[in-house]
């Protein structure tokens, strides 16, 4: 049941109290007043009837000495108390006379009887006046007359004892209802009061109390201790409060548990990032091989830029395979990451383990199609080579890859691809061979440098890179890799879209061979 | 690079134009992926206004070669003809012969 239901209940209650009261006042009012009229009247009516009989006493003692004295002054009584009388008598026979039933009865009794004595008085006054004191005294003073004033006598005594006994029933009456009155008057506020507390202790139950427990049980939950439940306490509407603000601390609770869980996975996942990073770095050095010293006359320079920070999944390799052999290696798997990075270090090491057995290129790279199998949906691109030292003899297969470039005698020779890429599908790759003389060169790239763009949009391409090749001076092959990325980078100065790989071998211009 | 992708019956054509590198091609692989998983049997790709093809570009053709019954890129485009060429893929042109060495 609602707050607003009980309440409303209780001033419906308290309008139906006043309601009640009120009409019970006015009743109470109403009888109380008429009780006092009706002792007043009934009161009034038996002060006229004491002074009824005061009237006929003093008619009849008037009456009584005309007849005996005959002197007219002694009507005068009997002619003024007449008057009362029949004043009297209207005020007591009037429609709004207090005397009703019995009384009434009585009231005509007393006029009737009164009557009577009044025609024989008048007729014995009569005679007296008319027969003067001849009459005899007898005569006057009749036995009817006597007897039809002590019957007035005896009916206004009855009227009286009548009234009198109505008087004491009227008195008593109106001391009840003044009582009840008073009673009544007392009652209102002890009521009201009573209704006051009432209400006060059923708000306190419905309304107070719940919200106490409820600022209570909020105070801890704003400490922190979201685990503290609100009650749910007092009427309906104010229960459901009670129960939405638990369900909104649940939610808090619910979302700190979460975020503590966000935070430790956070945690977790940093420190596999920095795991990853520090396996990426690694993982870079192996890719990009350190190149090792080589036989007199020769040099070479690597390096690798990653794309956009991450592993490479470009990887070479130049290393002796035997004392007067060079094995060179660049290969290039599609994406780059650190999944990218780890077939291609696991391809180096294939190819780089088939040359130093003395397979040829072509050979080696069948070898790796075989080892790695299907990669799908990776696949790669490579460029095998074996340098003999001593004749300069480059024997090369080229596994769908960029041309590399084999710069002789100012002259720029592209090494096509000798076979398709490694990884899609069974495949064999020919084996072909270039002559690198003094002064030759011999550059190994991956896709990245040669779709490297500018701002343009335009690609860095082969013919730039030849163009340097060949516009450069002979000298070693470190400085001569350096100024081909330098000009790669003013070329393209922003963030390499694709892995960037480029190994250059340079021969001297000197033949050692005749020294 | 702009992808228009069309359908009749159990045949599909995509038109490709524009740079296809490790940005685009993402895009032009869900259009060619939606047809065949659309019931698009045999797929013909054409990339007459292809500017660029990197080797990611490639390696969504070649997931069509594998998706589709049968795939056939348009030949015509000479830079992504020279791409073909060089990585030795010949066989998403549809032909039967098997890829030879260049």
């Amino acid at each position: 049941m609602t707050l607003r239901f009980r309440l409303n209940w209780i001033a419906g209650l308290l309008l139906a109290f006043l309601v009640c009261a009120g009409s019970l006042a006015i009743v109470v009012s109403q009888l109380r007043s008429d009780a006092i009229d009706k002792h007043r009247r009934i009161g009034v009516a038996l002060e006229q009837v004491l002074r009824l009989e005061t009237a006929y006493v003093n008619m009849q003692t008037g009456g009584r000495g005309f007849l005996i004295d005959g002197g007219e002054e002694f009507l005068k009584p009997f002619t003024s108390g007449r008057a009362n009388v029949d004043s009297l008598q209207a005020s007591l026979l009037a429609a709004d006379s207090p005397l009703t039933g019995r009384m009434a009865q009585a009231l005509l009794e007393v006029v009737t009887a009164g009557n009577s004595w009044r025609t024989t008085a008048t007729s014995e006054i009569d005679l007296r006046r008319a027969e003067g004191s001849s009459v005899a005294r007898e005569k006057l003073t009749g036995q009817v007359a006597k007897d039809q004033f002590d019957l007035l006598r005896t009916n206004l005594r009855s009227l009286q004892d009548r009234l009198t006994i109505a008087d004491e029933k009227a008195r008593v009456l109106r001391e009840d209802r003044t009582r009840q009155s008073e009673a009544l008057l007392l009652a209102f506020p002890v009521v009201a009061l009573l209704f006051a507390v009432a209400t006060g202790v059923l708000v306190n139950r419905w309304v107070a109390q719940p919200s106490r427990s409820m600022v209570d049980a909020v105070r801890l939950v704003t400490a922190g201790n979201l685990e503290s439940h609100v009650p749910s306490l007092g009427a309906a509407d104010v229960a459901e409060l009670g129960a939405n603000i638990d369900a909104m601390r649940q939610t808090m609770s619910d979302r700190l548990l979460e975020a503590v869980r966000a935070k430790r996975e956070a945690d977790r996942a940093r420190l596999t990032i920095e795991e990853n990073a520090l396996a990426t770095l690694q993982l870079r050095t192996e890719l990009a091989s350190k190149l090792g010293s080589f036989p007199v006359g020769w040099t070479a320079a690597a390096d690798l830029y990653p794309a956009e920070g991450w592993a490479a999944g470009d990887c070479y390799d130049v290393t002796l395979v035997s004392p007067d052999t060079m094995g060179v290696i660049v290969l290039d798997i599609a994406g780059h990451g650190p999944a990218q990075a780890v077939i291609a270090l696991k391809c180096k090491e294939i190819l780089r383990a088939a040359l130093r057995v003395g397979m040829a290129p072509g050979d080696g790279l069948s070898l790796l199609a075989d080892q790695v199998g299907d990669i799908h949906p990776s696949f790669l691109s490579a460029f095998v080579a074996l340098v003999d030292t001593r004749s300069g003899v480059c024997s090369y297969a080229n596994a769908g890859h960029p041309p590399a470039l084999a710069e002789v005698n100012r002259r720029v020779v592209e090494l096509e691809p000798t076979g398709p890429l490694v990884g899609i599908f069974p495949a064999t790759w020919r084996t072909d061979h270039v002559q690198i003389p003094p002064g030759g060169k011999l550059v190994v790239y991956t896709d990245g440098l040669s779709e490297a763009r500018n701002a343009n949009r335009e690609f860095y391409g082969i013919g730039r890179l030849s163009s340097l090749l060949v516009d450069l001076p002979d000298q070693e092959a470190e400085p001569l890799l350096k100024a081909c990325l330098e000009d790669l980078r003013n070329f393209s100065p922003t963030a390499l879209k694709d892995d960037v790989s480029m190994v250059l071998i340079c021969r001297s211009g000197e033949n050692l061979d005749d020294t | 690079m702009e992808v228009t992708s069309t359908r009749d019956g159990t045949t599909g054509r995509v038109v490709v134009a524009g740079d296809i590198d490790s940005e685009t091609s993402p895009a032009l692989g869900e259009a060619m992926n939606s047809l065949l998983q659309d019931g698009v049997k045999d797929l013909n790709l054409v990339v007459d206004d292809v500017t660029f093809m990197s080797s990611a570009g490639l390696s969504v053709l070649i997931s069509a070669h594998r998706g589709a019954s049968r795939f056939q890129l348009q030949p015509g485009n000479r830079i992504v003809d020279r791409l073909i060429a060089l990585t030795g893929l010949s066989m998403l042109y549809g032909t039967e012969e098997s890829p030879s060495n260049p």
